[in-house]
């Protein structure tokens, strides 16, 4: 699926909170500047976040209260690549917040999937294409429910 | 009133004493620089264990190079917010035990009010800055934080939010543009060096969100645009990777005196001050400087070891809560989010409900 613009990403944004449950595993992934957090926010929003959504690779997790429950949007680009990875992203105690009923956010997290507690409801891959925009694929049980209400939301009302 | 700081809100362990007009009798800060360099970057969860391993030992040394007692000192000042929960509650849980044994008044900090008013630190050889005093337009830069904001006087609710960054902090576009450029951690010192022999008009960099009228800043777009580049054309090596170092740091420091000079324009200020890791930029400096010597206006910076992250500040803007005889409780609670209220999207109104304050503040006799 191709993402030409930013109003594009913002409405991606909006199926993917449609599809989104509490507890919920999400994942994005994608090089420095893919888009990540942009979409990230538009995610946010469409579920209902009122406070600024920024980016939050310093702070590694941030909170936000949505229509859905609390979403927890999280970055481990910091803490990739060290040997203590696994450890570190244990102690962020997503998993548990998970099983509270947190929609957890990742970023930098396709290595830690298991960490997170199990599988990912929805996985973003986005890609730089160039002129074209942002390249991006759904992966999980719930892509085709994102598929879905992305052609909804571009048919002509 | 000399109070006891301590700040454990990101990678610095802190622990100072700070009397009422704004004299450090001592600032320990164990730096995890060297502990983090190795992985490029801070890790905040290894930063918690060291802030649990040093936070006894850094408590110790501040009250000794003050060459004071515990029972000397009239309060407990601590950093309760923003951050990483795990990271703030190792300082609160300390504070709250030294208080409570000393038998001391405790009270919490939210690290953004800290740095807009450390400022006023007046460290050992230190004079006080002329024209200092309240209002001001602060300038908080730093590594999680970019924002502008009216400063009327030391505590939380004199302090108004004017913009701040919408995706990444100036602090991060660097520390990540270093990342892509191969540059070791910390990225802001070595790009600044490397700046300084480059020209910044060789490469063509879009200045961030140079949007005339708008407060908010926006620095994603360039990162991304740097790394663009280097994904295409590999890491420029010598003289082009100085050019391109001087064209990022340009741009990057460039919206942010811009902006700060159109905030001080439109609140009518006489003053700026700026605040955070990222002031002792030498760029952003003279930037900042230049344009206050233009349009006559006093530009107060904080020395190094005031800018970064530290106890003292934290101390000084809990001795201005005491001083409004505001106190807090055991049930101080850390918090990841920022007193200060957020403006909204368009730079209209607050941000959605007003944001919860500290725990309701008690009065002290």
């Amino acid at each position: 699926m191709l993402l030409p613009t930013r109003r594009h990403t913002v409405r991606l944004g909006h199926a993917l909170a449609a599809c989104t449950n509490p507890g919920d595993l999400l994942l994005l992934s994608g090089e420095l500047g893919a888009g990540k957090t942009f979409l990230a926010r538009a995610w946010a929003r469409a579920l209902g976040a009122r406070r600024r959504v920024t980016s939050p690779t310093f702070v590694l997790v941030n909170e936000y209260m949505t229509s859905k429950g609390l979403l927890l949007h999280a970055d481990l680009y910091r803490l990739r690549d060290t040997p203590t990875f696994e450890r570190d992203v244990l102690r962020l105690g997503l998993r548990e917040r998970r099983d509270e009923g947190a929609i957890v956010l990742v970023e930098w997290g396709d290595e830690a999937e298991r960490l997170l507690g199990g599988p990912a409801a929805i996985t973003v891959v986005l890609r730089f294409a160039g002129e074209r925009g942002r390249e991006v694929s759904l992966q999980g049980p719930r892509a085709q429910c994102v598929e879905v209400g992305v052609a909804v939301e571009q048919e002509p009302r | 009133m000399l109070v006891l700081g301590i700040e454990t809100s990101c990678d610095e362990t802190g622990a100072a004493v700070v009397s009422s007009d704004g004299t450090v009798l001592s600032d320990v800060v164990e730096s995890q620089v060297a502990l983090h360099a190795e992985w490029g970057g801070v890790v905040p969860e290894l930063a918690s264990r060291d802030h649990l391993r040093n936070t006894g030992p850094v408590v110790r040394e501040a009250l000794a190079k003050a060459g004071l007692r515990l029972d000397q000192v009239d309060a407990i000042a601590v950093t309760c917010r923003p951050g990483l929960v795990g990271a703030l509650l190792v300082g609160v849980q300390t504070a709250k035990g030294i208080a409570w044994g000393a038998g001391k008044p405790l009270v919490g900090v939210d690290h953004l009010v800290g740095h807009l008013v450390s400022v006023f630190l007046r460290r050992e050889g230190e004079t006080t800055q002329e024209g200092l005093g309240f209002p001001y337009v602060g300038l908080l830069v730093s590594g999680g934080h970019t924002a502008l904001y009216r400063v009327e006087g030391p505590c939380a609710d004199q302090i108004h939010e004017l913009g701040a960054t919408r995706d990444d902090a100036a602090g991060e576009a660097f520390d990540k543009v270093a990342k892509v450029l191969g540059l070791a951690y910390p990225g802001g010192p070595r790009i600044d060096r490397l700046a300084s022999e480059g020209d910044p008009l060789r490469v063509k960099l879009v200045p961030p969100m140079a949007r005339r009228g708008s407060l908010e800043f926006s620095f994603s777009g360039i990162k991304t645009e740097v790394a663009r580049r280097v994904a295409s054309g590999g890491v420029p090596q010598g003289d082009a990777l100085c050019d391109l170092c001087a064209s990022f740091q340009s741009a990057v420091t460039g919206v942010l005196a811009k902006k700060l000079f159109e905030a001080v324009e439109r609140e009518r200020m006489d003053r700026v001050v700026l605040g955070g890791g990222v002031s002792a930029n030498r760029e952003l400096r003279r930037r900042v400087e230049e344009l206050g010597r233009q349009k006559g206006i006093a530009t107060l910076v904080p020395s190094l070891a005031s800018a970064t992250d530290n106890a003292a500040m934290i101390a000084y803007a809990g001795i201005k809560r005491l001083e409004r005889g505001e106190v807090d409780g055991g049930d101080l609670v850390a918090t990841s989010e920022t007193v200060l209220e957020q403006l909204t999207r368009k730079g209209r109104g607050r941000r959605g409900s007003s944001p919860h304050a500290f725990s309701v503040p008690r009065r002290t006799e």
